[in-house]
């Protein structure tokens, strides 16, 4: 988890330390949006550092538009 | 952040994001799916793909025409308005951020699986990642620059791989043609056109920072790299094909893989 917790700490600073002065910067409605993101930051973060298997992006994909992609796929490998 | 307006490029420039863009992932990760899919009909699956491609561009290229100084999204708007374009942007991003892990993934999953087992992955992932994100940083423009040597390099290694394993080619694992039906190859055409050809859209995002005295110009550019990323791409799965045989679905990074 240490280790994990350093890899974040080094890849966010060097990601974002640069935005840092823009951010300050900004006017109210850019804030609410960069902070918008920072939600799921937040929360796929703790996902990688407690190594978790929660919901995320690659679950929507699947319940949305993977039903029907299965479906595609199965008549495409069904022999005729 | 450096801000990307008033910065513009070359139609020459834009032609080598795209030719990175289409070549720079797909020319190692494509072609072992498409065999195992397709067979040795997955050159004909990317050629399909590669016209339906070039259909897109002309949208691509036709709105770009309409709308010469708006972005993307600007256009949306004035077409489908607030809403519609809203609803889209949010799933266009979640896509962007899916296509981003996959593609990181790839990068370090090919470093890992290929080179240097022991090294964790996330080294590779970090240094994409933040390589990526300075180069965003530092703007399209430099972007342009950059990326001419690079892509250079790129086609000069694909074109010495492809010379160097024509000697030990077979013909006989590209025959017979059609051998299990069409399904298999419009299995391939779905896969491909997934990905790298429909993601050819994005560069209706790039678009609006061509110079304004080269925009005429853009489309032959954009259509020429498209069919030249799509000659390697086959010319690739053609070679793994008759190199490596009844191995070629079964080995990944097929162009590593025949290069070794």
């Amino acid at each position: 988890m240490l280790e994990q917790i350093a890899v974040l700490l080094l890849v966010g600073s060097a990601l974002f330390a640069r935005n840092v002065s823009h951010i300050r910067r900004a006017d109210k409605r850019e804030k609410w949006i960069l902070g918008a993101f920072l939600l799921p930051i937040l929360y796929l973060s703790a996902m990688y550092i407690t190594d978790s298997d929660w919901v995320n992006l690659h679950d929507l994909a699947n319940e949305s538009i993977g039903l029907v992609a299965r479906m595609i796929v199965g008549w495409l490998e069904s022999h005729p | 952040m450096n801000s990307d307006r008033g910065q513009t490029i070359g139609v020459g420039q834009l032609a080598t994001l795209f030719m990175s863009f289409m070549t720079g992932s797909s020319i190692v990760y494509v072609p072992n799916p498409m065999i195992k899919f397709a067979g040795n009909m997955a050159w004909f699956s990317i050629l399909v793909s590669m016209l339906l491609c070039l259909l897109l561009l002309a949208c691509v290229l036709y709105l770009s025409r309409c709308y010469p100084d708006a972005a993307y999204i600007d256009y949306l708007r004035q077409v489908y308005g607030r809403w519609v374009t809203v609803v889209v942007i949010i799933a266009l991003i979640l896509m962007l951020y899916m296509m981003l892990s996959y593609i990181i993934l790839g990068i370090g999953g090919f470093f890992v699986n290929s080179m240097m087992v022991e090294t964790p992955m996330y080294i590779f992932n970090a240094l994409s990642l933040i390589v990526a994100a300075y180069i965003v940083h530092a703007g399209i423009e430099v972007m342009g620059r950059m990326f001419l040597p690079l892509t250079a390099s790129i086609l000069v290694f694909i074109i010495v791989i492809l010379c160097f394993t024509a000697p030990i080619a077979r013909t006989d694992p590209l025959l017979p043609l059609f051998a299990n039906g069409m399904k298999p190859i419009l299995h391939g055409i779905y896969f491909s056109l997934g990905f790298p050809f429909a993601e050819s859209f994005l560069f209706a995002l790039i678009l609006p920072f061509l110079h304004k005295d080269r925009r005429d110009d853009a489309g032959k550019w954009m259509v020429a790299t498209l069919v030249i990323s799509g000659i390697l791409l086959i010319a690739v799965v053609i070679m793994t094909i008759m190199t490596l045989g009844p191995l070629a679905g079964d080995r990944k990074y097929s162009l590593y893989s025949i290069a070794r």
